[in-house]
């Protein structure tokens, strides 16, 4: 373990009035590299930011588009740093893990290196920037190959234009990880924008899971980020990826992740969505192979004035395939919360299994749910269900809280968590619920009206 | 250490169904309130915990002089109330030990941190005492629950919260003869001089089990009758019709 000197010689972007007038980003690394990113920023500016009818961004409130003023690079200050390097390591050392990363500012803050072992067997866990030198190959083979996005092209290239910091991730087959990885991201500034990457590879029978932590440093602050997790599940492996998201309260978020599941493949993923102004979040599964399944997971809470927007789509290519998407969201406050969901059967999909869930619990009166699930079936012997719900907290089972003295606040909390149970036992596992619950203890401990 | 009702007008919707109802519940004894279905009793115990879709149009209920009239229904219970319901709520996802464990940690000072190890002595102590399974603390709160296990369920609560003052509603409706025993012997297990206990119950067959020191009768929205416990063989005898004769000469 090593905790790295402040690395890399920040560049800051002046105030832009809106998102279409980005100071362009700085371009380093080798060439290839460069050219990829060059290549992005300029279909970045000839995309045309989405269109007021774009069915992607119905319900969508575009006054939540606000991009004024960002920063990028900024050094995040010692008193910061030991803020971050206090949370995301020391407060952590009872916990194993394979690997670590701690990203401030888009910037390398602490790495935990893999064990001699897991190096020796043939594992790469390598920051973002590291890997486009040293494995240009793995990179050009598989970074963002086939991130097809649900509306947001346009910032899915701001991303690769601007991408500096993430988690690079390769296991050669039959390598199975005991332990989790996981990298952190953190705002440590008030309006500056980070690019996270996560990158993973695994090979055939392979067994991993990696956990993103996203957050800021403190809860009120602005910023914008744009996200990207790209996975391939190789043929028999077994792979869980998890992404918490308490970025602070002012912040704005695009979060692409894209799921290829091979044959015989299992990819879980798990989204926990608590903090930011306006959070978006795309998340698409494709079944390649025979056999293969994709669990897509999703909690949120929002307060206030939140506006979470979640775009979904599982596209049945190879038969024999399935997928589980259960997406629920707990609002209260005047928060909103927007699901659209696709189901996508190819005519070569028979025997696909496919479900498709979104629930909602409104905690208040003036919380605002959409749902939009769908189904889209060229096959015809599958299996395919989809619907959302819709409930209002139950005023009988509040009151029986209320008379054994739970106060308010922490009966709702009480009944959110109760409403996660589900998905909480999809997960199956207790360590990671432990943190999840953590997680969800610090959003609940940020805000009041809860 | 009171809990004194004045003069208690309480309506649901248009509906008036308390109508200047007067009664005391004293610490250390236990007292029964009988009377026929639909007279009020439910809704007695309700307007105490202070159930939302109850009006009180007029009157009073003070616990040590102050007004609970004015509490929300968990400062009520934090202030020492308590009422087993007659039929208590299911709540999906949220296992009994987090429920008990948030309502110990509300009567706990801010800042104070409820010392799990202890917590959970104290639960299973009191679960060996009602004959409550360990993996209890597990399920959810009443979901899938038989009758008696709810009624254990809503006993065990008390025996966690230490109420000063515990209204039981209909606690014997549903159960058989050996939970009744076992919850029963929770109660006198339970019940000395730091508490008052109100059993509410249209039987007499609870009343072999928890004796009580007082016995009063509701009738139409108001206390109408009140004796010791040779009151309740009375009424199961006589059934309440010849009260209600009695109430009306009086009025
Ligand atoms: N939600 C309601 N709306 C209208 N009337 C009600 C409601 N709940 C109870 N009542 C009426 O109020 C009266 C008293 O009910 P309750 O207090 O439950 O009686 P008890 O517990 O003595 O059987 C009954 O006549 C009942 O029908
Ligand atoms: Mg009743």
């Amino acid at each position: 373990m090593e905790v790295l000197e402040q690395p890399i010689t920040p560049t800051t972007t002046p105030a832009t009035p809106s998102l279409d007038s980005f100071v362009p980003p700085h371009f380093q690394g080798p060439s290839a590299w460069t050219q990829i990113q060059k290549q992005a920023w300029k279909q970045y500016q000839e995309l045309p930011f989405p269109a007021r009818n774009d069915e992607h961004f119905r319900f969508t409130n575009r006054a939540q588009f606000q991009f004024e003023n960002l920063s990028h690079l900024t050094p995040v200050n010692k008193e910061a740093q030991k803020q971050i390097l206090l949370i995301s390591v020391e407060n952590r050392l009872k916990k194993p893990v394979a690997g670590r990363f701690v990203f401030g500012n888009d910037q390398l803050l602490y790495r935990q290196n893999l064990s001699a072992e897991l190096s020796a067997k043939g594992v790469l866990w390598k920051p973002f920037s590291e890997a486009v030198e040293q494995h240009p190959e793995l990179i050009e083979k598989y970074f963002m190959a086939k991130v097809t996005t649900l509306g947001s092209e346009k910032f899915a290239r701001l991303h690769q234009a601007y991408l500096k910091a993430g988690s690079f991730l390769y296991i050669p087959k039959n390598v199975e990880l005991e332990l989790p990885l996981e990298a952190f991201h953190w705002i440590a500034e008030d309006k500056e924008m980070v690019f996270p990457h996560t990158l993973i590879i695994a090979e055939a029978n392979t067994k991993v899971e990696i956990i993103d932590f996203f957050q800021s440093i403190h809860s009120e602050i602005g910023g914008f980020s744009t996200s990207v997790c790209d996975l391939h599940a190789g043929p028999g492996s077994q792979v869980r990826y998890v992404a918490t998201q308490l970025w602070g309260r002012e912040t704005r978020s695009f979060q692409l992740q894209s799921i290829i599941v091979d044959k015989d493949a299992h990819s879980k993923t798990l989204n926990l969505n608590m903090g930011g102004a306006y959070s978006r979040l795309e998340s698409k599964s494709q079944m390649i192979g025979s056999g293969s399944k994709s669990d897509m997971l999703s909690l949120t809470i929002s307060n206030d004035k939140q506006e979470f927007d979640q775009r979904t789509f599982q596209e049945h290519i190879a038969p024999n395939t399935n997928s589980d998407l259960l997406f629920k969201n707990a609002l209260a406050d005047d928060s909103r919360t927007i699901f659209s969901g696709m189901i996508e059967v190819d005519v070569d999909a028979q025997k696909t299994d496919a479900y498709q869930s979104n629930r909602n619990l409104l905690l208040s009166d003036t919380a605002d749910s959409n749902s939009m699930p769908g189904l889209e079936i060229n096959a015809n012997d599958v299996r395919c269900t989809h619907g959302s719900t819709t409930s209002q907290i139950d005023d009988v089972e509040m009151f029986y809280m209320r008379s054994r003295g739970v106060p308010l606040p922490v009966a709702r909390k009480l009944f959110t968590l109760g409403f996660f149970q589900d998905v909480l036992e999809k997960i199956n596992d207790k360590d990671l619920e432990v943190e999840l619950l953590d997680l969800i203890d610090q959003k609940y401990s940020q805000t009041k009206s809860l | 250490m009171s809990l004194i009702i004045k003069d208690l007008h309480a309506s649901i919707g248009e509906r008036q169904i308390l109508k200047g109802l007067n009664f005391e519940m004293k610490p250390g004894k236990v007292q029964a309130i009988m009377g026929p279905n639909g007279s009020g009793k439910s809704t007695l115990s309700k307007v105490i915990a202070g159930h939302p879709d109850y009006t009180v149009t007029a009157g009073e209920i003070l616990l040590n002089g102050e007004n609970i009239l004015e509490m929300e229904p968990d400062a009520r219970a934090r202030a020492g109330i308590f009422m087993a319901f007659q039929y208590p709520s299911e709540i999906p996802g949220v296992t009994i030990a987090n429920f008990l464990r948030a309502a110990v940690q509300a009567r706990l000072p801010e800042g104070e941190l409820i010392d799990a190890v202890e917590f959970y002595e104290t639960l299973y102590a009191k679960m060996d005492m009602l004959e409550m399974k360990r993996e209890f603390t597990t399920r959810f709160v009443n979901e899938g629950f038989s009758g008696g296990e709810k009624k254990r369920n809503e006993i065990l609560q008390m025996a966690m919260l230490e109420p000063k003052f515990a209204i039981l509603d209909e606690t014997d409706s549903g159960l058989d003869i050996d939970a009744l025993r076992i919850v029963s012997q929770g109660v006198n297990k339970l019940k000395g001089p730091h508490m008052g206990v109100l059993v509410i119950t249209h039987y007499q067959r609870l009343l072999n089990y928890i004796v009580p020191d007082e016995v009063h009768v509701l009738m139409n929205g108001r206390i109408v009758q009140s004796g010791g416990k040779e009151l309740a063989l009375e009424l199961e005898a006589k059934g309440y019709d010849w009260i209600k004769e009695d109430s009306l000469v009086a009025a």
